[in-house]
């Protein structure tokens, strides 16, 4: 499964299992979201060993709510905000101690080499609509799922949407 | 023709979940084809510029993932406290319950030997006796019990098979017919 892709199905099945105990569900669980989680984590780190840093903290978050856990919406809806804070957490601790490097901080920057008139219109988007494009056209995830992600309502994704859809339309026409 | 779809209706298309009537638009609609078109590229496009590049994770960090999955799936098999109180509630209602019927046995038990002495000592008019047990609709276990101490202490009795004398075959007679389903 590629790793943008969302599951099919089946989730709350496993979900179900690894309440009772299954370990082989819990298995399924990190194998299924695993790619997508670690590559959503570079997404905001730009860094290979924070990515996979990310990765083992998000899972033992989400282990961490067995037994007992309930499935309201789809996982990567749970995830992903966890992913998120995890992510700019570590970044921003890595600050604290660091010098700030502008390259490292840019949250949901296109990789380096693809300086490419869509991929500066993207960095050059509001946060929010990159954000909310992002999961859309990467991620593939319905209206009501980027709802849920970031926590705004449908209609504000919706609005966010159209209005990033324009601007990056523009830009590759241009090519 | 219909009015055009917005465009981020045009993008649920992409993704599949689009309306029935939006899909049947387009495909009757030239500019919102090109729209749709520009769509996919523009997910082709974002795809290649944000999508990260293959991470391989450690072997050895995996192996921890996994370790605490494990680790996880051990503390949902145990039940929780709720349940485990919940069956140790149980077994002392269980238990409970077992000593008060035992309790209860031993009650009727003793409660049978009062009325059994009783009985016995009952000076039981053997006329009577009779006539009550002739009479009377049926007859009950303590009526073979004073019957049995009748014919223990030689105290007369009744000859309830009418054998012309009173023994054990009428204590038998007498509880077989107590104990009769059928009645007296």
């Amino acid at each position: 499964m590629p790793a943008g892709a969302p599951p099919t199905s089946g989730d709350d099945d496993l979900v179900a299992r690894a309440n009772r105990g299954d370990a082989a569900a819990f298995e399924e669980l990190y194998r299924r979201h695993r790619d997508w989680v670690v590559s959503l984590a570079y997404r905001f780190t730009a860094d290979r060993d924070d990515a996979v840093d990310v990765l083992q903290d998000t899972f033992s978050y989400l282990f961490g709510k067995f037994p007992g856990f309930e499935l309201k919406s789809s996982l990567r809806t749970l995830l992903y905000p966890v992913v998120k804070h995890l992510s700019l957490d570590r970044k921003r601790r890595q600050q604290v101690s660091e010098p700030v490097d502008p390259d490292l901080i840019a949250v949901d920057a296109p990789e380096p080499g693809s300086g490419t008139a869509l991929a500066r219109a993207l960095d050059e988007l509001h946060e929010g609509q990159r954000e909310v494009v992002l999961l859309r056209f990467v991620d593939d995830m319905s209206l009501e799922q980027i709802a849920a992600a970031v926590d705004v309502p449908v209609g504000t994704v919706k609005s966010r949407l159209h209005n990033a859809i324009q601007v990056l339309r523009q830009h590759l026409r241009r090519g | 023709m219909s009015q055009h779809p917005d465009i981020v209706e045009l993008d649920a298309l992409r993704l599949g979940h689009g309306r029935a009537e939006d899909a049947a638009h387009v495909g009757g609609c030239r500019e919102c084809g090109e729209i749709l078109a520009d769509l996919q590229a523009l997910g082709d496009s974002l795809k290649t510029i944000a999508q990260a590049p293959p991470i391989q994770v450690p072997a050895e960090r995996e192996r921890l993932i996994l370790w605490g999955a494990h680790k996880r799936a051990l503390v949902a098999r145990r039940r929780p406290w709720w349940r485990r109180s919940a069956w140790a509630a149980a077994a002392l209602v269980l238990i409970g319950l077992g000593s008060m019927l035992r309790l209860s046995a031993v009650q009727l038990t003793r409660n049978a030997e009062v009325a059994m002495k009783s009985e016995a000592a009952r000076p039981r008019a053997l006329a009577s006796a009779v006539s009550e047990l002739e009479g009377k609709r049926g007859v009950d276990i303590l009526d073979a019990f004073a019957l049995a101490r009748a014919v223990e202490n030689h105290n007369g009795g009744i000859d309830v098979n009418r054998d012309g004398v009173v023994d054990e075959r009428d204590v038998e007679a007498l509880a077989a017919q107590a104990v009769s389903l059928r009645g007296a």
